[in-house]
């Protein structure tokens, strides 16, 4: 019951964010200069068209572009919201931006939820074994590789690998998701294929938290290690293996929250490697709107990451007490 | 959790305090004796002075020498030249201060506003707890790296205060969130029930009593938050989506990757690596200064390193990781 | 425009095809109808693809690849003189009337959609309509469309305009264009989009009458109808057709009903999808494209993929940069300081900084690209032009006798003011960007302190411009085909002459209906021509009839005297002409085509002509 209440406190302050956000970023991107059809026009005119050609051959575009005042437009935006209708693209002349979006959408999932998973498994791993060997060479160099992956900025390590493994040994594709000469579907080549693409983005995804992951759960674990009660249960005699589930479980319970954090910033995330793998996710769908100056998509696409924030947040709010169970008496 | 200082009378409390502040001198002691701190400070002052003094050092106007391009590391050009014969040395300390200085206003602007939300948060958490942990949950739902490519196409970033000021004001969210937290708990210790107990005004507890004792959270905060925002504005400018007039180490990367292709020849390998390997050292330095700070207030850790918060933009981190580990008392 | 990390460079596309002669296309040079299932690939020069977006050129989606699944009656070869010299499309053959206002046009006998359903004149007449719902055809002058008879169709030009008929109805842009165009569509598909008073609706759109602003918004509104229009599949009357589209891919089949299927050897076509020029390029050295679309590279990059085994081969563009200057603004409305920054600039230099791959410095200013010159002038007339060559003295003896002054190193113009130079750029062109800081250091050792700003985009850049608000810019000039197209840049719309003929009307800065920044006198005195009004001239080049040797003939006594005003009075100093490049890799194909006009095309028009074999 007390959970329910919580549950519908929470659902009404994540919508009223979610208006907020939303009312917020739909001023934003109306306040870019230039729109869709002028930034077409522009383009046509450095291509070599004449000024009257260039303003003939927009004006369809041009009729896309919305004309009431602003006060009109944001209501208007508000009520399509309300029905789930994110509007159509200018620069796509009426493509509907739920379509666009939810076409790049799937790409970031896969790149984002696979580069997470693998990041903390990969992480948490190196930082437990750095934290249990903490006084060894080992765990100091393990220390430094972390810091220096850590220290790396994510679209150097992009262009790092599509260097190596792209162009000079050629054993990956550069970008792209699935090659389209495969007919999709549940079959090994479709498949294959998607998987080979996303080796190098997952790759780069990964190693691009690892650094974070394993100097957190390193830190989290030495903190636990040096608890009162792991040592009373080392004076008791415990067997090291209870004693490491008794250190697993307290140190992990801080980082599934920021687990669950990440996958809500999923969507953000990704741009720089996005671009650098030209994979049509989000990220790329975003900085293109940018440059065409499609406003209706930019909108979506920032909807769609707020939203996806404010859920993660809501589930790691109501997952920790279950999780935690010194949570649920305070 | 002792409540034992409660019986302590207000100036036998205040000489504890004072032997607290002595303990910290030695440990002090020990922090500089490690030879990587040292080193990692060193890197810190260099670059520091070359941000400020760097830029006097040249002429405003850098020679341009178009018989040279992309030249290797010579005698006159330590680290070679660039896309129009430019000295690349050169570029690297003029171009350290935009680089810096943004960073830096960033990160002040983070913690201010992060830890003055944060401790009002926690200190009053019915009263303006609340609202303002709302806030700054709005802060932390704004996708930053969007928001800010849309920002500059509106702004024109050609001074590193606008640009570190936006990045700062989309910053503070998550620290904001840990140091409420942290004030929480604290709220609760001894020393604090002590001057509550005393009837203390809450401004004067928590400028007196939960400020220092924050201090050092607040002070890694900073050095972790710096490299975050480095990679952030090195990395707008590398995409290439800011207008800019004069060069700094992004720029000098994007001309790197994009126009001299230093990817794919060894030309202008020098261009690409010079201001890599700066923003390497800063953040590998940062890392470990703050390591050291975070070690020397908290024993547990001696020995070994602790170190979270990583760049906003980093896929399985962003500034939420900042928010405090659970501590059991 | 070499934009830094943006997109795949699209400029050129009409200014990038060839220049010169037409090379007469050489017929198939390999026969029979048998073609491998090697995969071609290539970029397609457009956005991300879009998967569910429509299919229909119409819109302005990168799901169209022009040639290849999106036809025209004609590709234009990008001559540098005559812009209506055309590569067939869907139309074999055509010829114009004597007045030069009718264009009868032949289809391809035996042109078929990919249901095997014929092209016929009817699509011809509802693309027609569809172009002016599209708000393409009045920006060409077209009056109106007829069917003479199944295959065969006559446009007109509409009453009081005259515009070249060629080159607007047959093809606008080149093949290698992408911006929306005269487009080609089955009436069986999109002919129930039209209502029945089309035609009216477009009368009175172009009339003077009552309802012409209710015409002209009901074809808007059509126009966004039919741009939002989603065929369920991809209907082809060129060679390939839309088998399968990804977000980063779209795969394209051979169209066994194409006119000329058996001149294709290529049974499938990958396009990527667009990516930076450093994608590019690794794509190029992994061997991944068979040839590449227009990029700006780097020497460097340049140098590497080549070394990968691909195959360089450049051509001129008609497209110039330069630098122009507001003559209403001292001291650049004095013709010896204009001259003067011409001496000073160093093209050479400027150029193999900003644009050292595909730029090559211009010989002079002339307001035409070095490689058009032999279409205008004679080789005495060509050196009799001044070449402008680097002369600090030179420059400071004009700017003293303009009467400027030099005070320890720094140039003071007559009312005493030092004279500073600002000169803007706009956001993305890193030519621009790199060439201005040459720019900068020559002017600031000449003893003129410059400063260079970052602009706003294109667009708000061109805005800004048209306010009078840069006395000093960069401006590309030259943009051909077409010697009119190629002077307009300077003394057109940009100097406030709007209209033909009678109704030419100047314009002042700041007024809507032009986008006057140039502010020229409306004659000058040069020497060697007279007194000229350089505006009227290159009006008068729209009306010339280029079908005709005469036209030809007028054209170039014109534009000879409009290239001797523009090396005169230097209202640009023109930096580096481009050129226009691309790269081919010989590992899976042979047999590319080489005539720089076919090689200006996209793909699909060389394998239409019988060209690439898979090896």
């Amino acid at each position: 019951m007390q959970l329910a209440r919580k549950l519908a406190a929470k659902l009404v302050t994540g919508l009223v964010m979610i208006w907020v956000v939303a009312t917020a970023t739909f001023f934003l991107v109306l306040e870019m200069p230039g729109n869709p059809a002028l930034a077409q026009e522009a383009a046509d005119m450095q291509h070599g068209m004449s000024p009257a050609q260039a303003a003939s051959a927009t004006a369809v575009m041009f009729g896309f572009v919305p004309k009431q005042p602003l006060p009109d437009q944001y209501r208007h935006y508000l009520w399509q919201l309300l029905h789930f209708n994110l509007g159509v693209s200018i620069a796509e002349e009426g493509v509907p931006v739920s379509h666009i979006v939810a076409s790049a959408a799937p790409w970031t999932v896969i790149l984002a939820s696979f580069g997470i998973i693998f990041s903390f498994l990969i992480g948490v791993t190196l930082g437990i074994l750095t934290a249990i060997r903490r006084t060894t060479r080992l765990a100091d160099g393990l220390t430094l590789l972390g810091a220096f992956i850590n220290g790396v900025p994510v679209f150097v390590i992009a262009i790092m690998l599509v260097f190596v493994f792209a162009t000079i040994l050629a054993i990956f594709p550069q970008g792209g998701t699935v090659s389209v000469l495969e007919t999709p579907g549940w079959n090994a080549g479709y498949l294959g294929s998607l998987v080979v693409h996303a080796v190098l983005p997952v790759a780069c995804y990964t190693l691009a938290g690892l650094g974070a992951w394993q100097l957190t759960s390193k830190s989290s674990v030495i903190t636990v290690l040096g608890d009162d009660f792991i040592l009373a249960a080392e004076l008791r005699g415990l067997r090291p293996l209870t004693l490491a589930r008794y250190v697993a479980r307290n140190a992990m319970l801080p980082l599934f929250t920021i687990l669950a954090i990440s996958f809500g910033l999923m969507f953000s995330g990704a741009v720089f490697i996005e671009e650098v793998f030209n994979y049509p996710g989000l990220g790329e769908l975003l900085i293109a709107s940018i440059t065409t100056k499609d406003f209706p998509v930019l909108d979506g696409a920032f909807l769609l990451i707020i939203v996806a924030v404010i859920l993660a947040n809501i589930l790691a709010d109501l997952a920790y007490p279950l999780i935690d169970p010194r949570i649920r008496r305070s | 959790m002792t409540t034992s200082s409660l019986a302590l009378p207000p100036d036998q409390l205040h000489q504890a305090m004072q032997r607290s502040r002595q303990r910290s001198t030695r440990r002090w002691q020990l922090f500089v004796s490690t030879p990587g701190r040292i080193a990692a400070s060193a890197i810190i002052v260099i670059f520091t002075l070359m941000a400020i003094a760097g830029p006097y050092l040249y002429p405003k106007n850098l020679p341009i020498d178009t018989s040279n391009i992309y030249a290797g590391p010579s005698l006159a050009h330590p680290l070679g030249t660039d896309f129009e014969g430019t000295d690349v040395l050169a570029l690297l300390v003029t171009g350290s201060r935009y680089v810096l200085l943004a960073a830096a206003v960033a990160a002040v602007i983070t913690l201010g506003v992060g830890t003055v939300a944060g401790l009002a948060g926690g200190y009053y958490p019915r009263l303006a707890g609340s609202a303002i942990m709302r806030v700054a949950d709005f802060v932390i739902a704004i996708p930053g790296l969007p928001v800010l490519i849309v920002l500059l196409t509106l702004w024109q970033f050609g001074s590193p205060l606008a640009m570190g000021f936006v990045m700062g004001i989309f910053g503070w969210g998550g620290i904001a969130r840990a140091v409420r937290a942290q004030t929480l708990s604290l709220r609760e210790r001894g020393f604090v029930e002590a001057a509550r107990g005393l009837g203390l005004p809450g401004r004067r507890v928590i400028v007196t009593e939960l400020l220092p004792n924050l201090a050092p959270y607040i002070g890694m905060n900073l050095m972790l938050a710096m490299p975050a925002f480095i990679y952030t504005e090195v990395g707008l400018f590398f995409l290439g989506v800011v207008p800019y007039t004069t060069s700094n180490w992004g720029v000098m990367l994007n001309d790197a990757v994009f126009q001299a292709g230093a990817l794919t020849s060894t030309r202008a390998l020098s261009y690409l690596l010079s201001p890599l390997i700066c923003i390497l050292l800063i953040t590998i330095s940062l890392v470990t200064l703050a390591n050291a700070v975070d070690e020397f207030f908290n024993p547990r850790l001696r020995r070994a390193a602790r170190v979270p918060a990583a760049a906003p933009e980093r896929p399985g981190s962003g500034s939420l990781l900042s928010r405090p580990r659970r501590r059991t008392r | 425009m070499n934009i830094r990390r943006l997109r795949v460079i699209t400029l050129p596309l009409a200014a990038a095809t060839a220049v010169t002669v037409v090379a007469a296309c050489s017929s198939s040079p390999s026969s029979g109808g048998s073609y491998s299932n090697v995969t071609f690939t290539t970029i397609s020069p457009n956005t991300v693809i879009t998967p569910g977006a429509p299919m229909n050129p119409f819109n302005a989606t990168s799901n169209v690849f022009p040639s290849f699944d999106s036809m025209t009656l004609a590709w234009n070869a990008g001559n540098s003189a005559d812009p209506n010299q055309e590569l067939p499309g869907l139309a074999q053959s055509w010829s114009l009337s004597a007045n030069g206002r009718s264009l009868t046009v032949h289809l391809q006998p035996g042109a078929k959609w990919s249901n095997g359903k014929p092209v016929t004149a009817t699509d011809v007449v509802d693309s027609t309509a569809m172009w002016f719902a599209e708000g393409l055809a009045s920006g060409y002058n077209l009056g109106g469309v007829k069917a003479d008879n199944s295959t065969t169709v006559t446009f007109t030009q509409a009453p009081g305009a005259f515009d070249n008929l060629f080159e607007t109805v047959l093809g606008e842009g080149s093949g290698s264009s992408t911006s929306t165009n005269d487009w080609i569509v089955p009436s069986f598909e999109y002919g129930k989009l039209l209502p029945a008073n089309v035609w009216s609706t477009i009368a009175a759109s172009l009339g003077t009458g009552s309802g012409k602003t209710a015409a002209v918004t009901a074809l808007t509104n059509l126009g966004k109808k039919i741009a939002a229009y989603a065929p369920k599949t991809d209907i082809s009357a060129g060679p390939f057709y839309i088998k399968r589209l990804n977000n980063s891919q779209a795969l394209l089949v051979k169209n066994p009903d194409f006119y000329a299927a058996s001149k294709v050897h290529v049974g499938n076509v990958i396009m990527e999808h667009d990516s930076t020029n450093q994608q590019i390029a690794g794509l190029l050295e992994s061997s991944t494209l068979d040839t590449s679309p227009f990029v700006a590279m780097s020497s460097s990059v340049n140098a590497q993929i080549v070394a990968a085994g691909n195959k360089k081969i450049t051509w001129p563009a008609l497209v110039a940069s330069a630098i122009a200057f507001d003559e209403n603004v001292a001291p650049y409305n004095n013709v010896l300081v204009r001259q003067a920054l011409a001496y000073v600039l160093n093209r050479t230099a400027i150029q193999h900084v900003g644009e050292p791959v595909v730029g090559t410095p211009s010989k002079t200013t002339i307001g035409a690209v070095s490689a058009a010159l032999p279409d205008y002038l004679t080789p005495a007339q060509e050196s009799a032009l001044n070449p402008y060559s680097p002369n600090t003295a030179k420059a400071t003896s004009l700017l003293e006798s303009a009467g400027l002054t030099l005070k320890s190193g720094q140039w003071y113009l007559a009312n005493g003011q030092p004279w500073t130079i600002t000169l803007p750029v706009a956001q993305g062109f890193s030519d621009w960007q790199d060439a201005s800081s040459v720019i900068k250091s020559e002017l600031d050792s000449f003893g003129i302190p410059t400063t260079i700003t970052a602009g706003p985009q294109w667009p708000q850049y061109q805005l800004n411009l048209f306010a009078g608000q840069y006395p000093v810019a960069w401006w590309l000039i030259a943009l051909g085909p077409g010697a009119n197209p190629t002077f307009s840049r300077i003394y057109g719309a940009y100097d406030g002459y709007v209209g033909v003929g009678s109704s030419l009307t100047r314009y002042a800065t700041g007024n809507a209906a032009a986008k006057n920044f140039f502010n020229t006198p409306n004659t000058v005195t040069v020497p060697g021509v007279g007194t000229v009004n350089p505006g009227s001239l290159t009006a008068k080049l729209a009306e010339l009839q280029l079908g005709t040797a005469a036209g030809l003939a007028e054209q170039k006594q014109i534009a000879s005297e409009l290239v001797k005003t523009i090396n005169y009075e230097v209202p640009v100093v023109q930096l580096w002409d481009y050129v226009s490049l691309a790269y081919i890799n010989g590992k899976r194909f042979t047999d590319f085509p080489t005539s720089t006009t076919l090689l200006g095309q996209n793909p699909g028009v060389w394998m239409a002509e019988g060209y690439l074999a898979a090896k």
